[in-house]
């Protein structure tokens, strides 16, 4: 009885104080239920240094009500908004303001229980709140176009479909259904195996059979048993095709480990029948020949997984992570044609993965690279992409930053992190994080807290410009145009310094590797596996513009779905259709749509992050970049959208400012929105060949007081994305508080 | 004294004299990239250091139990294909089958479906011999001699002893009462409605590509229907028709014929009708 109603009174006094208390009063009730009662302990102070998917799993996790109370949090965010690289504002007329294109996938588990968990609590808190369900806020997706040069000219396009899966992604996972490599094989058969059935057969019946006993002794032996057996006829090569397929998959789950060689040859020996069986089927259909190349790359992963002996090698698929992923999937078999298909192009494009920004340099590790499609493809639920309702920034953090003030979560705006300051020990001796500085950028009238979020069409959200008339000297701010989130940005009001113990117990490093070695010089100095991480741990920029049109796009000529496309002429590879949106921005006349563009931004040789006019240089090139992208590779996509001289008609351009004429002819794109995203803690994180075994997992101890967040950390799933930072965030509230337990965090452990 | 339910969190933090808190070292640091699945039996179990070497985890139990194991396995492996095999043997002797996998002879066919079967099956087992054969088991191997096959009522040259109940297979336009005919279908796509009404389609004497010529107009001089394509039916037995109708397609019948890719010969009609 007391243990519940001490359960009860830690929730009830957190949710009433919290908001409230004074900053220096912030005293929980910390139940300990060994000595059968409650106790007044001073809770944990925990920092939370950036406001990004990382940091904010790792704030949302230790202030679950489970904890009671136990960790009390204090996020430091620079500027006045959450988000990091996935930060959205409302610019005029409420549009949306975002860094790129956002597109969450089907197997982002982790991420989706953070957000159904987020949306649920503040429903339960109130019904009637502005953010609605969580299904509301993510729309699924399950189409995608991907485009490859034609062999003349101009563009192919080919629209792929994924199918709904049973569940929603954020679904518990049964421990039974956990995947292996083996498994991945066999789904990976077991399609081959449809496919082969489905096809139609071609070939002659009267092809020669090569006589030979299917009785072997030896590997070799048994290998050309089933050559022989596949070189049979077309029918008999499907027959038989599909029946050792099947044999293969039984024999996956059959055999114990090692699989002996002449399993392995008898594997390739199939795959490569299968190969010649379907490449004679698929190929010379134009309609199926991209499905040939999904197939090709299929075989050559299979034939690799089995080669190099992925199957029963502790690394799983780590063991591959110093080949890039093309290179890897050419040694094993697969052709020029699928390696520069349309599905690898967008893979390659979705993940942003070009060193420098170069597209000449695709640059992917083959183990992540593996590991990343086969979760997309074999983990995807529901649907396999899901868009936002709104921006990112509307959608994920400002529900985010609401369930966590409702928690008492304290959030400190304005505070951008210059230095973590190590304590001096002598060499050899371990240290730890003694003090944290920061640069107070702006100050909040009356010392209250800065109330980050404007309400546009019902739903708060965060603006694309701080509100300037809440900070101290704001209107000066606002007419120098202090830039609160660039890097170039040095202008502050105070500096702060925070204490280990007076201030803090531990700290959350949640800001973007772009950012390390600006704030962590004196790590770097001592330790050199940061410096390895931040050295081959690469990063790249990225430049996005967003157009609203007057017509939509089905008037322009693009017949749809889908609605994103990837593989598209560069720099803005890939694009997608944002109609949806529209309705949740402030138009007085909303447009017809949007769309968005994204790409990587090439890096230049002489590129410096210490010139002040670097950002403003780049943007006005995405600028230029955007402009030769609507005058040009725009017409493939929309033909309507020129007039009979072969311009863009840029009247289609939707003006923000009601009722201003604004500028016509080219120029009209300057009432439109772009970004060259050069922040180092802007820029988006790569898994490089080679990179895996330098990044530092949030579980590290080696500063018993510090762990870190965020995509650049080794985390299980090393890539820059939502998922990887979630699970980063997950990594770093169970280094500080042992939840969640390793294996609630799906896919941690997965080959 | 109750057991804190938060224990294992208390006990991440130690506190110093200085009374600055640090974290306790994690139970485990790196992911498990063990290729293998989790047992089914394990349900939220306490998480469990891993193999600091790396090795995969020794076989339990002794060498002539992996052995028996291995050979009971490849059994099961045997079983599996002599099972299917069966079923597909059936489905062929009672007219069942997919026209791309149907030659003129059924009873041909399913000897030679079975016999291949068996001969797959002799491979499994020569596979297996060869993965037993490794000299740390060569004792085991003398010691268990391979046991004889499960009774499964499989005879090598003749057909299983209990065939299952034939499935007819659906068609919404009934075929002619022809031994050789074969269900043809049609799945329209587009924005304007159509029906089959007259279908026929013969099974060809040889494994072919199906084609047919451009659904002509039978009532007017309307642009025939092009780009029609065929593909095995998801129930396994029959074709079915893919026919795009465009949205300025005018109303009417239209008709072509289908033939043999291989040989040009005709094997049937397909009519459909337009809807306004």
């Amino acid at each position: 009885m007391v243990g519940r109603f001490a359960d009860s009174l830690t929730v009830n006094l957190s949710q009433a104080i919290g908001p409230i208390a004074p900053q220096w009063v912030r005293t929980k009730l910390w139940y300990r239920r060994e000595f059968g009662g409650v106790s007044l302990e001073k809770p944990i102070k925990v920092a939370v240094i950036g406001g990004g998917c990382g940091a904010m799993a790792a704030a949302f996790e230790l202030t679950r009500p489970e904890h009671g109370g136990r960790y009390e949090v204090t996020v430091y965010q620079e500027g006045w908004r959450l988000g990091g690289k996935g930060a959205s504002g409302r610019g005029p007329s409420g549009r949306i303001e975002e860094h790129g294109l956002h597109v969450w996938l089907g197997y982002y588990d982790n991420a989706f229980r953070m957000m159904r968990d987020c949306y649920g609590e503040l429903a339960a808190a109130d019904p009637a709140n502005p953010f609605g369900d969580w299904r509301e806020a993510f729309i699924p997706e399950s189409d995608i176009g991907l485009f490859s040069p034609a062999e003349r000219e101009g563009w192919q396009r080919w629209a792929a479909h994924f199918p709904s899966t049973p569940g929603l992604p954020g679904d518990p996972i049964d421990p039974g259904e956990l995947v292996s490599l083996r498994r991945y094989l066999a789904r990976s058969f077991t399609l081959l195996r449809t496919l082969i059935l489905d096809c139609a057969v071609g070939r002659d019946a009267g092809v020669a059979a090569a006589g030979q006993d299917a009785r072997a002794s030896d590997a070799g032996g048994l290998g050309a048993a089933m050559k022989d057996l596949l070189g049979r006829g077309a029918f008999v090569g499907a027959a038989v095709i599909a029946e050792a397929l099947a044999v293969l998959s039984t024999a996956l789950d059959a055999l114990p480990a090692p699989l002996d060689g002449a399993w392995v040859r008898l594997a390739e020996s199939v795959c490569s029948g299968a190969r010649r069986f379907l490449e004679s089927e698929l190929i010379a259909d134009d309609r199926m020949r991209h499905v040939w190349e999904v197939v090709d790359l299929g075989l050559a992963y299979t034939v690799g997984v089995i080669r190099f002996g992925l199957l029963t090698d502790p690394r799983g698929l780590d063991a591959i992570d110093d080949y890039e992923c093309r290179e890897w999937l050419r040694l094993n078999g697969a052709s020029d044609r699928a390696l520069n298909s349309p599905f690898v192009r967008g893979l390659y494009d979705l993940a942003l993965a070009y060193e420098d920004g170069d597209p000449k340099r695709p640059s992917l590790s083959a183990g992540q690279g593996l590991r990343a499609t086969l979760r997309l493809f074999y983990g995807y639920r529901g649907a396999i992409f899901w868009r936002m309702r709104a921006g990112m920034g509307d959608v994920v953090f400002a529900p985010l930053h609401e369930a966590l003030v409702r928690r008492g979560v304290r959030f400190e705006f304005f505070h951008r992190l210059t230095n973590v300051g190590l304590a001096r020990v002598a060499e050899g001796e371990p240290t730890f994080v003694e003090n944290l500085t920061f640069h107070v950028q702006a100050e909040v009238q009356g010392g209250g807290a800065y109330a980050p979020l404007v309400e546009v069409a019902g739903r708060p959200c965060w603006p694309s410009k701080p509100a300037f008339d809440q900070l101290v000297d704001g209107a000066r701010m606002a007419a120098e145009g202090w830039d609160f989130e660039s890097h170039w940005e040095r202008r502050h009001t105070a500096e702060k310094t925070l204490d280990v113990i007076r201030d803090f117990d531990f700290a959350v490093l949640g800001i973007s590797i772009g950012a390390v070695p600006h704030v962590c010089r004196e790590i770097l100095a001592r330790d050199p596996r940061w410096r390895s991480m931040t050295e081959n741990v690469r990063t790249v920029a990225t430049q996005a513009f967003q157009i609203w049109l007057h017509e939509d796009l089905g008037q322009l000529g693009w017949e749809g779905p889908p609605y994103i496309v990837a593989g598209f002429s560069k720099p803005f590879d890939t694009w997608c259709d944002m109609a949806h949106v529209t309705p949740e921005e402030g138009w007085a006349a909303p447009p017809a749509t949007s769309v968005y563009f994204c790409g990587v931004l090439p890096e230049p040789p002489d590129a410096t992050v210490d010139d002040p006019t670097y950002p403003q240089r780049r943007a006005e090139e995405v600028r230029a970049s955007a402009l030769a992208y609507l005058a040009g590779p725009a017409r493939a996509l929309w033909p309507k959208a020129f007039d009979a001289e072969g311009r863009f008609r840029f009247d289609l351009l939707a003006d923000p400012i009601e009722g201003r004429a604004g500028p016509s002819g080219p120029d009209r794109i300057d009432t439109q929105y772009w970004r060259a995203n050069v922040n180092p803690s802007d820029r988006y994180v790569l898994n490089t060949p080679g990179s895996t075994r330098y990044r530092i997992s949030p579980l590290d101890i080696t500063y018993d007081n510090l762990t870190i967040a965020g995509d650049w950390t080794d985390c299980g799933f090393n890539t820059g994305c939502v998922e990887a930072a979630v699970m980063s965030g997950l990594l770093a509230a169970h280094a500080l508080s042992g939840r969640p337990a390793l294996e609630d965090i799906t896919a941690y452990d997965h080959p | 004294m109750t057991t804190p339910e938060t224990s294992d969190a208390m006990e991440t933090h130690d506190m110093t004299d200085s009374q600055r808190m640090k974290r306790t070292p994690p139970v485990r640091t790196p992911p498990i990239r063990k290729a293998t699945p989790a047992p089914a039996a394990t349900v939220r179990a306490a998480p469990t250091p891993a193999d600091p070497t790396g090795n995969p985890s020794p076989a339990d139990g002794t060498v002539s139990d992996a052995v028996a194991q291995m050979v009971r396995l490849g059994y099961d492996v045997l079983a599996q294909n002599i099972q299917e095999a069966r079923t597909a043997a059936s489905q062929f002797r009672v007219g069942e089958y997919n026209i791309r996998e149907a030659p003129g002879d059924l009873n041909q066919l399913a000897t030679r479906m079975l016999r291949l079967t068996r001969e797959l099956s002799s491979t499994t087992f020569d596979l297996m011999d060869r993965v037993l054969n490794d000299p740390a088991l060569l004792g085991a191997i003398a010691a268990h001699p391979t046991q004889p096959a499960p009774a499964t009522g499989y005879q090598a040259d003749g057909p299983a002893t209990a065939p299952p109940t034939p499935k007819m297979a659906a068609s919404p336009i009934a075929s002619a009462a022809a031994s050789n005919a074969v269900a043809l279908t049609c799945r329209f796509t587009g924005a304007k409605s159509a029906v089959m009404t007259v279908a026929t389609l013969t099974q060809p004497d040889t494994p072919t590509t199906l084609k047919i010529t451009g659904l002509e107009s039978l009532e007017t001089s309307s642009p025939a229907i092009e780009g029609v394509t065929f593909s095995p039916a998801d129930n396994g037995s029959g074709v079915v028709a893919d026919i795009t109708i465009k949205d300025d397609q005018p109303a009417g019948l239209y008709s072509g014929i289908v033939f043999s890719a291989v040989t040009h010969l005709p094997l049937g009609t397909l009519t459909i009708q337009v809807l306004q």
